[in-house]
């Protein structure tokens, strides 16, 4: 049987949702009233954001950093505690930093946060509206325009981290092909080979959240962290008991069916169940 | 009200209707929600239109300024600003005159789009080709244990895929296997943990945007935290 569309939520999702969201909350409301703020491994792409960084500034190079098309959404927030990292530094050493974009909603955000930022830094006056250069909402147009400008302005690092899709490659090539050192991040498993195979270091999945946590010293973002590995251990949990379920199941009905699905298994039908016409149908 | 009370008021009010609309019970008000839902959409299609206008601000300002002062690379922001008058005077005319053979649709139509948005799109995507070609060089070159590993497997599954007729005997049919094996089984599941990690991870950012958490990136204090 194949899953039925979701349009609204089941007991099962109700259920799921509150073992995921609450322990998040809860991690939350400690660190923000200080009663627990759970350490952040330090990974290793923070250390190569400073990298980059650093070498950035000792070479006098501008730095570059896209967020590809992600909307306004989580993904963008997460990626916003990494630019506030590097726009503080860029505000500290008087370094330029440009963050062309593709979205005139994303384009009022980030302008706005890095305003904050190096008014923050105590350095308004180093903020610009060429920081944040509109280029193109299409999505080829985007890519030769920061081709463009990554090569005119030749960059010395470049960050490419957010949501991408056949250009990733593109502007990944762009800066290779200047020798700027570069570092990437993305959630679309698609593009990650792409850009493991361009840049010097790829954070992966959910290393973009939490590398901007870690970099933006926020108690919030560190109980988020904790929250979202207690989430994730319920998600494994469920996996597991799935797993052992469907495995049991095909053993058991071995002669009527060679083997079964994984909607079959009725924990999953707890989660998504069948649309009630289908049953009467049935 | 100050700037950021509005936007916490408005976010946290937007998050409440589509909180709403997918855990109220169809026969408890959801249906109505649901039957809402283009009202919605349209109400969010207005204010990413409003934004429009920033992006021309935008290229006005930061362009125009270059050719005014006659900064260094002013010519190349001059050619920018006249193809970006002149497609809009003409899509303007397009919008017109739609469906009318006039000169409006022929320019916009022909030369500004078809002539020549479309074809410089095509010619940036082609550099994908060579792109590749760059990255999978740099990619197999095996200097580490990982390294390798990717080649052999990239290696197996290029080859198990081969749309070469000749070769078809002398490729053994447990290669076909393997590179199915790979995609289906070892890719599928690397895809679905980066899914997993990033949703979670998705999902609580996205609670923590709908209670206005982190203040920063709405404009509150804290942003250069």
């Amino acid at each position: 049987m194949l899953t039925p569309p979701i349009i609204s939520a089941s007991w099962g999702v109700v259920i799921l949702s509150t073992l995921i969201v609450v322990p998040s909350l809860v991690f939350i409301a400690l660190a923000r009233r200080k009663k627990f703020i759970p350490p952040v491994r330090r990974i290793r792409g923070v250390d190569m954001v400073d990298e980059a960084i650093g070498r950035s500034i000792e070479m006098g190079r501008p730095m570059v950093m896209t967020v590809g098309s992600p909307g306004i959404g989580p993904l963008l927030l997460a990626v916003m505690g990494i630019m506030g990292h590097i726009a503080r530094a860029a505000a500290k050493f008087r370094q330029r930093f440009f963050v062309p974009q593709n979205d005139v909603t994303v384009m009022a955000l980030v302008s706005e946060y890095l305003n904050e930022v190096y008014r923050d830094a105590g350095r308004p006056e180093l903020f610009r509206m060429e920081m944040t250069p509109y280029l193109s909402d299409q999505q080829f147009s985007y890519a030769s325009g920061y081709m463009g400008l990554v090569h005119r302005e030749k960059a010395g690092a470049c960050f490419l981290i957010g949501s991408f899709a056949a250009e990733s490659l593109i502007l990944a090539e762009a800066g290779q092909q200047i020798g700027a050192m570069q570092v990437s991040g993305t959630v679309d498993y698609s593009q990650i080979p792409f850009l493991i195979t361009s840049t010097d270091y790829t954070l992966v999945g959910e290393e973009v959240y939490a590398a901007g946590a870690y970099l933006s010293d926020d108690p919030v973002q560190k109980g988020s962290v904790a929250g979202q590995d207690a989430a994730k251990a319920v998600l494994i949990a469920l996996f597991l008991t799935g797993v052992i379920w469907a495995t049991i199941a095909t053993i058991w009905h071995r002669d009527e069916t060679p083997q079964v699905k994984s909607y079959d298994v009725s924990l999953s039908q707890v989660v998504y169940p069948p649309p009630k016409d289908e049953g009467e149908n049935k | 009200m100050t700037k950021y009370r509005l936007i916490v008021l408005v976010t946290f009010l937007g998050g409440l209707y589509f909180f709403f609309r997918f855990f109220l019970p169809p026969h408890y008000g959801g249906d109505y929600l649901i039957s809402k839902q283009t009202w919605v959409s349209q109400v969010l299609n207005v204010m990413g239109a409003v934004a429009v206008g920033l992006g021309v601000i935008n290229i006005g300002m930061v362009y125009g300024r270059r050719v005014v002062r006659k900064e260094k690379e002013w010519p190349e922001s001059l050619a920018l600003l006249i193809a970006f008058v002149t497609t809009l005077v003409f899509g303007f005319g397009d919008m017109v005159y739609r469906d009318q053979n006039t000169i409006w649709n022929a320019v916009y139509e022909d030369i500004i789009f078809s002539g020549i948005f479309t074809s410089l799109g095509t010619a940036v995507f082609s550099l994908l080709a060579f792109y590749i070609t760059q990255a999978a060089f740099r990619a197999f070159r095996v200097r580490s244990t990982e390294a390798a590993l990717i080649m052999a497997s990239a290696l197996l599954i290029m080859l198990g895929a081969l749309p070469i007729p000749v070769l078809e005997n002398v490729i053994p049919v447990w290669l076909g296997e393997f590179r199915t094996w790979i995609l289906t089984g070892v890719n599928v599941g690397v895809q679905r943990a980066v899914l997993l990690g990033a949703g979670t991870a998705g999902l609580i950012m996205a609670v923590r945007m709908w209670f206005s958490l982190d203040r920063s990136a709405f404009g509150g204090r804290g942003a250069g935290a």
